[in-house]
């Protein structure tokens, strides 16, 4: 279970609204490589992980990534709060203001909604966890060409770079528990619960 | 892309260490040491929870306080916007050291710090809600004053 903190991860306070920059942002929110995306790939993985490492650092990423789908969408709220709709249409935010006004969707800069086909999990802990570094490289990506969209506005860069940092951190603990599941799986004895095989080769329940 | 610093992580300080524990650093960002840094740890000599170590600091970039008017809480040692800042300072270090244990489970002196970073966190905390309210609703109060405060994308303890 979690309990809500009632305190950001990385402190925001835009002072300039600014709906084009939100636009592009929100899809770190709802986008393919966004947090949202992010928090549910990990959380659904960590079920599967055949090591106490992997569902650790499993879940606690993905915890921390929902922290930062808070913070992502703290700064569209911010920038795009208070803005008259025809502010809004002439940052290209017309469409969104129609279906959302301006609520924070999730959706990528594109106008596409979240879709669970963004994440995987695949049954294999060796390739959910590449698809997870993966992943955070193409988060950090992202980010990266945020902040080239977001040169102007210091309140907006700050926590880009906070949370650029993060997923740099965290390709680097995936990649660990990737080291660590590859050695159990190569150890001369391995026992591993895959519920579906297990029933079968028990001829009980078959 | 994987970078490995063996260092001596003795601290000689009593508390249970691994002599021999290795600690690998690396963000993949060619800075090994940006974890470390960002938590205060100090890649040489003691850095152990039986020393008094400031506050660590999370990496701010250009960030500044604007809002900051120590002269609104006189009595108080630190400011309301000082103590919230040092909160996240400390989950911050929290978060980092809990992740990084995760994949280095007996790396003493990472642990230790976790130890310490950690009891620090949940005393300020708990200075801090005895005095603006609760950061959780986990905290007992005899006025419901979770909702009173505004909340973090509206500026409240942003």
């Amino acid at each position: 279970m979690w309990t809500y903190n009632k305190v950001l991860q990385y402190p925001i306070n835009i002072k300039c609204p600014n709906p084009r920059l939100a636009k592009f942002i929100i899809s770190q929110y709802g986008g393919p490589d966004g947090e949202l995306a992010a928090s549910l790939r990990y959380l659904s993985q960590r079920f599967g992980m055949p090591d106490q490492n992997a569902k650790a650092i499993l879940n606690d990423v993905g915890t921390e990534e929902l922290a930062h789908l808070e913070m992502v969408g703290t700064i569209v709220h911010q920038l795009t709060d208070g803005v008259c709709p025809e502010e809004i249409e002439k940052a290209g935010l017309g469409a969104y203001y129609t279906d959302h006004g301006v609520d924070v969707y999730p959706q990528s800069a594109a106008g596409t909604p979240f879709t669970a086909a963004y994440i995987a999990a695949k049954g294999d802990p060796i390739a959910n966890l590449q698809e997870d570094l993966a992943a955070e490289q193409k988060a950090r990506a992202t980010y990266e060409k945020l902040i080239d969209l977001c040169k102007d506005d210091p309140d907006v860069l700050d926590p880009l770079r906070f949370l650029r940092q993060r997923e740099v951190v965290h390709f680097q603990r995936f990649g660990e528990a990737l080291r660590g599941v590859q050695d159990k799986l190569a150890e001369k004895k391995f026992y591993m619960a895959n519920c579906s095989k297990k029933m079968c080769n028990d001829n009980n329940n078959c | 892309m994987l970078l490995e610093n063996n260092e001596n992580r003795n601290c000689g300080c009593g508390c249970p260490m691994n002599n021999n524990s290795n600690m690998i650093i690396n963000n993949g960002d060619q800075n090994p040491m940006a974890m470390s840094a960002a938590i205060g740890m100090n890649t040489d000599g003691c850095n152990c929870c039986c020393e008094k170590k400031p506050t660590p600091s999370i990496p701010m970039y250009h960030y500044h306080f604007t809002n900051v008017e120590p002269e609104e809480c006189p009595v108080q040692e630190e400011t309301r916007e000082e103590m919230l800042q040092n909160i996240r300072c400390l989950s911050f270090a929290v978060v980092e050291l809990a992740e990084y244990l995760d994949t280095h489970v007996d790396d003493e002196k990472a642990l230790c710090l976790h130890r310490e970073y950690a009891t620090r966190l949940h005393d300020l905390k708990e200075k801090y809600q005895k005095i603006y309210g609760p950061l959780t609703f986990n905290f007992p109060c005899n006025k419901w004053r979770w909702i009173e405060e505004p909340w973090p994308w509206e500026r409240g303890n942003f």
